[in-house]
């Protein structure tokens, strides 16, 4: 038997486990897509140099269908809009959550479901921590090369490949 | 050099007990003295470099324990013992797998592992004092037993929570929160105390308006009593015990989050939220921005961190 407090505490976890993963899940998405379109490019390169040593006409409508569909995969990749992503709302797995709510004996109960709100807030706690420092200090996510490459610049240098 | 894993070992050496009046002398504590170590583990790797170096993230069962692994090889402590929970934290073990699925490929900040640090203390600690424990490690991770306890009771003489401001200050809107939440956890904690010792055991509180400005010190028989307590915690109890008492400067806060989380029934005075437990540690700083306005930058970021580090601790310790 499932009651409303028992929901209420599951949906409490779920919607602080959605709101802290977004960042991070756009973040890997993205990069993601920088790489499928990294390798899409790379086989319309081919598919390109194919196109000029074919002779025969037959491959040579072939290799432009191909391309055509590569192009329309690039274009689709790209204007992907990855924050309205409707796969963000939901967790992936949340089997464990599920599994302890349901096998704990009654006692426990409050107990469980007050670490469930405590979990949701630590989670809370920690995105908005995450959000100010980065706030506060920006740029503290840039990759090594890229804080380089902004140091050599506000000095009017330009750091060589 | 980042240094992601060894976040909260209590270092602080006392040599006698005279010492312990003379603020100055005493080495601060709640410092990361670990030794940097070259073992060769994931979360080395990770604090060395700081950047995401695995496809996967997975939890694999195997019978009596979760383990946490990347591209299915189990993650490795700083010192080299795998990142493992038993099978009734499986919470925590999701929490970890999450916060290293959450890790994006960019530069890898020290606050992002929370839970990870803390644990890998827990099994780290478990395993050196284990008899017949590498003493060359124990070493490393300041993971004497004998030492993180004394030095943690060096709290119980400046708690938080035993400390009352002077009624002149806020109009007495202070003072009069604080006798509100301090004195039913304080008299809850030395009947707590009470038994681990022969005799009542009274706290020693620190009065602005009677003591003016003085240095506290709790009776010996406190002390021991104290002692006797933290001798009761498993390792793994005692290093949620010590993040608790570093992030809230409360040798009592460490009490009340172990006995609401670390055990199933508590005694009727000990009852408080996490939250609550935060609020009685930065009941100053509350009256202080609600009067002189919030500082950006510290105020808020403080707010959080105290929070976060209080609710991991209690993730940690719950059974």
């Amino acid at each position: 038997m499932i009651g409303t407090d028992t929901l209420k505490a599951y949906r409490c976890v779920i919607r602080a486990m959605v709101r802290s993963d977004r960042k991070s899940r756009i973040a890997q998405r993205m990069e993601q897509r920088r790489k499928d379109i990294a390798m899409l490019t790379y086989k319309r390169m081919n598919v390109v140099r194919a196109q000029n040593a074919a002779i025969d006409s037959m491959q040579k409508s072939k290799l432009f269908k191909e391309l055509q569909m590569l192009n329309r995969q690039v274009d689709l990749l790209k204007n992907e809009q990855i924050e309205r992503d409707k796969r963000l709302h939901f967790v992936g797995d949340t089997c464990i959550l599920r599994e302890k709510l349901l096998k704990g004996s009654q006692d426990e109960r409050p107990r469980l479901l007050q670490h469930f709100k405590d979990i949701a807030s630590f989670l809370e706690n920690q995105r908005e921590y995450d959000e100010l420092i980065e706030r506060y200090n920006g740029g503290s996510k840039l990759s090594q090369s890229e804080t380089v490459k902004r140091t050599a610049s506000r000095v009017g240098l330009e750091v060589p490949f | 050099m980042l240094r992601l894993f060894n976040g909260c070992s209590a270092v602080g050496r006392m040599t006698s007990c005279n010492l312990r009046l003379l603020a100055t002398q005493a080495s601060p504590l709640g410092v990361d003295h670990s030794i940097e170590n070259n073992l060769k583990t994931e979360t080395n790797r990770l604090s060395k470099t700081g950047e995401r170096f695995w496809e996967k993230v997975s939890l694999k069962d195997d019978g009596s324990q979760y383990l946490v692994q990347l591209d299915s090889k189990t993650i490795l402590t700083p010192l080299g013992h795998p990142l493992a929970v038993d099978r009734d934290r499986s919470l925590l073990a999701m929490l970890l797998q999450k916060e290293w699925t959450n890790l994006t490929s960019l530069a890898v900040k020290t606050y992002s592992l929370p839970l990870t640090s803390l644990v890998s203390r827990c099994i780290d600690l478990e395993i050196v004092n284990k008899p017949g424990g590498d003493l060359e490690s124990k070493a490393k991770i300041g993971g004497d037993r004998e030492r993180i306890s004394q030095d943690l009771l060096r709290y119980l003489d400046t708690d938080t929570v035993l400390v009352f401001c002077s009624k002149s200050e806020y109009e007495g809107a202070l003072r009069k929160a604080q006798d509100q939440v301090y004195l039913p956890i304080i008299s809850a904690a030395e009947e707590f105390l009470s038994n681990y010792s022969g005799s009542a055991v009274k706290l020693k509180v620190l009065d602005a308006d009677l003591h003016g400005l003085r240095g506290n010190q709790q009776l010996e028989e406190t002390r021991s009593a104290a002692k006797k307590y933290l001798d009761t915690l498993s390792l793994w109890d005692l290093a949620v015990f010590e993040k608790t008492v570093l992030t809230t400067k409360s040798f009592i806060c460490g009490v009340l989050l172990l006995q609401n989380k670390a055990s199933a029934e508590s005694l009727e005075g000990l009852k408080s939220s996490m939250e609550s437990i935060a609020e009685a540690a930065t009941l100053e700083i509350i009256y202080q921005t609600d009067r002189w306005g919030e500082v950006e930058d510290t105020h808020d970021v403080d707010k959080r961190d105290v929070r976060r580090n209080i609710h991991a601790a209690a993730i940690v310790a719950y059974k």
